[in-house]
């Protein structure tokens, strides 16, 4: 018999509220299923702390500060989280050897809200180290499997939190997504992935890579699910300057809602070279689907979609360089060795603490932001930002939505990529434009390749249209269930 | 962009990062692929196009001038990887 770490928060709430489960139960099985995992000669990996003991802790003290936990909107379902999104009382450790023994003294606010609504924060999750990558082989806790083949990268960098979803070793997650690092990873693993709106959710508490372009957002199994964790971690907080004062809708009423007459743009862009024709194949089915229910579709131009890749890695790279700054093992992290300078006491610590990608990521944000260097990239990069972002803005005039790939191509090869970095960073050519915009952003599975190698549609919308998404993603969903 | 042995040093050194001699070989050559790579964006004709470094716009957003909670000196220890006397200990810097 399935254990009930095969549940879904929608389906476990009502057992929950009657009594007939505890949170205990469905943890005791998340963690039998995660050492079995252990024992498969390619686990996973999907984890890099399930402390038990921590996880009981918090489902006690939900239990005694809100008696009337079984009827909150989570009701009492734990939720793994990112380990990049601080969880008091654990180790935050970004998967980076620098913060290998960090202990978090503060909840983020996101987590803060999901423990209101009754989610019990258990499990960090595995991830590329500072959420740099996009395949999770550049964690130092080594590399993570994708469940549908344990060969294969389960995209990144929230690469822990699709594979434990969609392997049943976690109800559903707290991911964070800075140019696809939710919907791209959700998309390889054949889960539904939403990365909302920049400032729908606060960033207080996340360790920050790039602020103008990170969000927290959630890897669920159904899109009902993906719903209902958004709508308890959204809203406005004073300690994120960045977060919107926008009212929070109740996105889980969108789920199942008709889409007829719903106006959807098809961006030519996105369906040029180098899109692997299952790929292409799989997103005409699931546009083919959304038409069948009603929606209107119509080709659109995105023009300046070949200019997102180099200004998004500008961008990325010298928020990353500035926000990094601060790893330097003096105040918190790990101090591996002492030195009788200091400043070869930063030198030191940084080069043993970072993994090579984010020194690679480093260097190069420091160059486009150095002297001489700053008006030839930085500068040009947040113009051709801004051309980006009008393009999204004039095509939302004709469309209501936009549906295009997740990713060019489906799960690659472990190791493959490695020694190519901008082979890698090219791949990501349908989702950073997304987080360039500040726009809201899904993954929503729509089949499989031949191998099997599950393939994600993307649906975006305009600011603060998360609703949009949800009414279409559970169309798409549902088209796929029933083939 | 060329990129050679002593921009990386240059770049390293500000970045604070020791990097061996082969890590500077590989950088050099891979941030020089990357660097001309992102020279697609001098297609752009960004002359009068105003930069974006905010995707909602916001400019000085303010909280109340209150003073609120803060950490106590005890947790601050708990987190430092050298501490004594109530301050974090750092090499002699003077």
């Amino acid at each position: 018999m399935s254990g009930l770490n095969t549940e879904t928060i929608a389906s476990l709430r009502e057992p929950l509220r009657k009594g007939d489960i505890d949170t205990f139960d469905i943890v005791n099985d998340i963690k039998r299923a995660i050492d079995q995992d252990a024992q498969h000669v390619q686990p996973l990996n999907a984890y890099i702390r399930f402390d038990m003991d921590l996880i009981g802790r918090e489902i006690e003290e939900s239990k005694a500060r809100q008696p009337a936990l079984r009827d909150t909107l989570l009701g009492g379902v734990p939720i793994a989280v990112k380990d990049l999104i601080n969880v008091m009382g654990g180790t935050t450790t970004c998967a980076s050897n620098i913060l290998r023994e960090y202990v978090s003294p503060y909840d983020a606010t996101a987590v803060q809200n999901m423990k209101r609504c009754g989610g019990i924060p258990a499990g960090k999750l595995n991830m590329d180290e500072f959420g740099r990558g996009s395949s999770n082989e550049n964690s130092a806790f080594g590399v993570v499997g994708n469940p549908f083949n344990r060969s294969k990268i389960p995209g990144g960098s929230s690469g822990g939190a699709a594979c434990a979803v969609a392997a049943d070793l976690a109800i559903a997650a707290l991911g964070s997504d800075t140019g696809g690092s939710i919907r791209q990873p959700a998309s390889m693993c054949g889960v539904f992935g939403i990365k909302p709106t920049y400032g729908r959710v606060s960033r207080y508490g996340l360790v920050a890579y790039a602020s103008s372009l990170d969000q927290i957002g959630t890897s669920a199994k159904t899109v009902a699910d993906g719903a209902l964790l958004l709508e308890a971690i959204s809203g406005h907080d004073v300690c994120d300057s960045t977060s919107a004062r926008e009212a929070v809708p109740r996105f889980s009423e969108y789920v199942g809602r008709e889409i007829k007459g719903l106006r959807i743009g098809i961006p030519d862009e996105y369906f040029g070279e180098g899109l692997d024709e299952e790929v292409r194949n799989c997103i005409h089915r699931g546009i083919k689907v959304l038409e069948e229910a009603g929606a209107r579709i119509r080709k659109i131009s995105l023009k300046y979609t070949r200019y997102a890749i180099a200004t998004y890695y500008i961008i990325a790279t010298a928020e990353a360089s500035s926000n990094l700054a601060r790893f330097d093992g003096i105040r918190y992290g790990t101090r591996s060795v002492e030195t009788d300078d200091l400043i070869d006491l930063y030198h030191e610590n940084r080069s043993k603490g970072f993994g090579e990608e984010v020194k690679r990521r480093i260097l190069l944000g420091t160059f486009t932001l150095s002297s001489g260097y700053y008006d030839a990239y930085y500068l040009k990069a947040q113009k051709a930002r801004t051309l980006v972002q009008r393009d999204f803005h004039d095509a939302f005039r004709e469309v209501d939505l936009i549906v295009t790939p997740v990713s060019p191509i489906p799960a690659w090869d472990i190791g493959v990529m490695v020694d190519d970095p901008l082979q890698m960073y090219l791949a990501d050519v349908y989702t950073v434009p997304v987080n360039l915009a500040g726009l809201p952003g899904a993954s929503v599975p729509c089949g499989r390749t031949a191998d099997g190698l599950p393939v994600g549609l993307q649906l975006i919308a305009p600011l603060f249209r998360e609703d949009e998404i949800f009414r279409a993603a559970s169309v798409v969903e549902e088209g796929f269930d029933a083939v | 962009m060329k990129i050679d042995k002593t921009t990386i040093d240059w770049v390293a050194e500000l970045a604070r990062i020791n990097l061996s001699p082969e890590e500077k070989r590989e950088m050099e050559i891979q941030l020089a692929r990357i660097l001309d790579y992102m020279d697609v964006l001098n297609e752009l004709d960004l002359e009068d196009v105003e930069p974006t470094a905010h995707t909602l716009g916001y400019t000085n957003v303010m909280r109340k001038d209150e003073q609120g909670k803060s950490f106590d000196v005890g947790v601050v220890e708990k987190l430092a990887p050298k501490w004594g006397n109530g301050h974090v200990i750092v090499p002699r810097i003077v």
